[in-house]
């Protein structure tokens, strides 16, 4: 009788379409920050997607004009994001020069240091989300290996600006410190290690049988795609649209190390994947450039007048265009600031492609997005 | 010491939750489970199921919306239980004390047994302040529960209290 019945719903299963709604957050052991998903399935099949993402509204953009004057703002916007704070700390600083009318006078060796810092920190972002994405695809010692060699940045960063996450290295008006020379020898030493480890993390994802058919192919987003819906960042470069904030931009040197733009046709998540791994290279190459090309020296110009003009900045964070606006009217803090995050650019096109891609594909799709929820909600 | 409380201190399971931070304290718990810091020679594993869980990780100044999420799943932690707050803004607010949308810290909503400082804090901190957080475990059953505020606030009668505790015993 009972294997009767079983039988039976067996049956009904394979004939009839079976709707699921399967909840996702706002808290999960796969998530460290709150976001919910509800997915609404047919047989193991997405059909819609709706999601969450306003969990961390903290209000910053108000307290930047309410509770901070100028000089702390670049502390402050440090703490929108963990991962990316030092992508934050740079626009912030150059958007309140420019709203002060200094930016011209900030010395190169401030600029080379910012670089350094912005690199520094976007190494480490891309060798987390790789990690991450091979965890996530069943990888789960290459996720401890890529981790492994991520704490050498960590310690980089450490030696170099006195902090793991959270530099607080650049200031309105140029940097808080210098990079000395033996200090210097050491980052060069640790440089060619890194080198290394991302070699070895291009070669498990350019060769690995396994890894490479679960992730190619996956989520493809098309240049045309792309455009329409105005993604940034290692996204829209995967998907063969040249796009890069450090050559758009000149708060800093690039143009003069010569920098070179990483980007792939595919645009599916191995591509994503890979745009991030060459990347790696890129900014191990523009700070030893930074560092050749600037010598110890002035760091910092004093700051005396209050931000009293309209002015923009983009810079380009690990996760794409990050963009800064300030309205200052001669006060000591300003009257707007808006923050504008990569993430929020890249959201929109996420139901269409999570659209009729089986269940467990998700989390490896998800990952070579690659949101970033604390920016997005600040 | 029964044999329960004694397997509670060697093999203590973790539950995590960020209640809006900026994501640099839960990267550092992460870390923190990595090789070079092996949180697992502690017995700890990080479990997203709070049923299972005995130390409660909070990261980030509770946000309005965090704030009901916060609660539900400390209640759902069974006792003994201890909460561990990570960072300067799980602390008391840190950078964002005062924003309008904050709560300034986990101790305004759930009970706090050990603080770990720092912005954000370092995964030696972490480590240590878990393993302070065991003894404190070590030391807690079901018989000395101290209720929580907001508990307290809804319940203003000795009685009720007492039905409230006797059903937190039971889980």
């Amino acid at each position: 009788m009972a294997s009767e019945s079983k039988n039976k719903t067996r049956e009904i299963q394979i004939k009839e379409k079976v709707y699921t709604t399967i909840p996702f957050g706002s808290q999960h052991v796969a998530l460290p920050e709150p976001i919910k998903f509800i997915f609404d399935t047919e047989n193991e099949i997405v059909k819609e997607i709706k999601f969450d993402i306003a969990y961390v509204h903290r209000g910053i953009e108000k307290a930047l004009t309410t509770m901070f004057d100028f000089r702390k703002a670049p502390y402050v916007v440090g703490r929108v994001c963990g991962i990316c704070s030092a992508a934050h700390t740079i626009p912030c600083a150059v958007v309140m020069e420019r709203a002060i009318g200094i930016d011209r006078e900030i010395p190169d060796r401030a600029k080379a240091i910012r670089m350094i810092a912005l690199e520094i920190n976007r190494l480490q972002s891309h060798f987390l989300i790789n990690g991450h994405l091979a965890e996530v695809c069943g990888y789960e010692n290459v996720f401890m290996h890529i981790w492994r060699d991520r704490e050498m940045i960590m310690d980089l960063a450490d030696m170099l600006f006195g902090n793991r996450v959270q530099y607080d290295v650049v200031c309105v008006g140029g940097v808080n410190r210098d990079i000395p020379k033996d200090k210097e020898r050491v980052l060069l030493d640790k440089l060619n290690e890194i080198e290394k480890s991302v070699e070895f993390m291009e070669k498990i994802f350019t060769k690995d049988r396994t890894l490479v058919s679960r992730l190619k192919g996956l989520g493809v987003v098309s240049k045309e795609m792309a455009l329409e819906y105005g993604i940034v960042g290692p996204m829209a470069r995967a998907s063969g649209v040249k796009t890069d904030c450090r050559v758009e931009d000149d708060w800093g040197l690039y143009k003069d190390l010569g920098f070179e733009m990483v980007t792939m046709e595919e645009g599916d998540s191995l591509a994503r994947c890979l745009v991030r791994v060459r990347e790696c290279y890129e900014s191990i190459r523009i700070i030893r450039e930074a560092i050749k090309s600037t010598e110890e020296g002035e760091i910092s110009i004093k700051v005396t007048a209050n931000p009293k003009y309209e002015a923009v900045c983009r810079n380009e964070a690990p996760r794409g265009e990050l963009f800064y606006y300030v309205k200052g009217t001669g006060g000591i803090m300003p009257d707007r600031v808006r923050i504008r995050t990569p993430t929020l650019a890249n959201i929109p096109i996420l139901p269409e492609v999570m659209k009729d891609v089986s269940y467990n594909d998700i989390p490896p799709l998800l990952m070579s997005f690659d949101p970033c929820i604390a920016c997005t909600g600040r | 010491m029964s044999i329960f409380a004694l397997s509670r201190v060697k093999s203590p399971w973790i539950l995590h939750y960020d209640t809006g931070g900026c994501n640099g304290c839960d990267i550092e718990i992460l870390a923190v489970l990595t090789p070079r810091y092996d949180v697992e020679r502690f017995g700890m594993i990080n479990r997203g199921n709070p049923k299972q869980a005995d130390v409660f990780l909070v990261t980030g100044p509770v946000t309005k919306r965090c704030r009901e999420r916060l609660i539900n799943l400390y209640l759902q932690v069974p006792e003994p239980k201890v909460v561990v707050a990570v960072g300067s803004c799980a602390c008391d607010g840190g950078v964002f004390r005062n924003m309008y949308n904050v709560e300034n810290g986990v101790d305004k909503v759930i009970p706090v047994d050990v603080y770990v400082p720092g912005c954000a804090a370092r995964p030696h901190q972490i480590i240590d302040g878990v393993v302070k957080a065991l003894e404190i475990l070590s030391k807690k059953t079901k018989e000395n529960i101290e209720l929580p505020e907001y508990i307290k606030e809804r319940f203003p009668s000795l009685n009720d209290r007492r039905k409230v505790l006797e059903e937190m015993r039971k889980r």
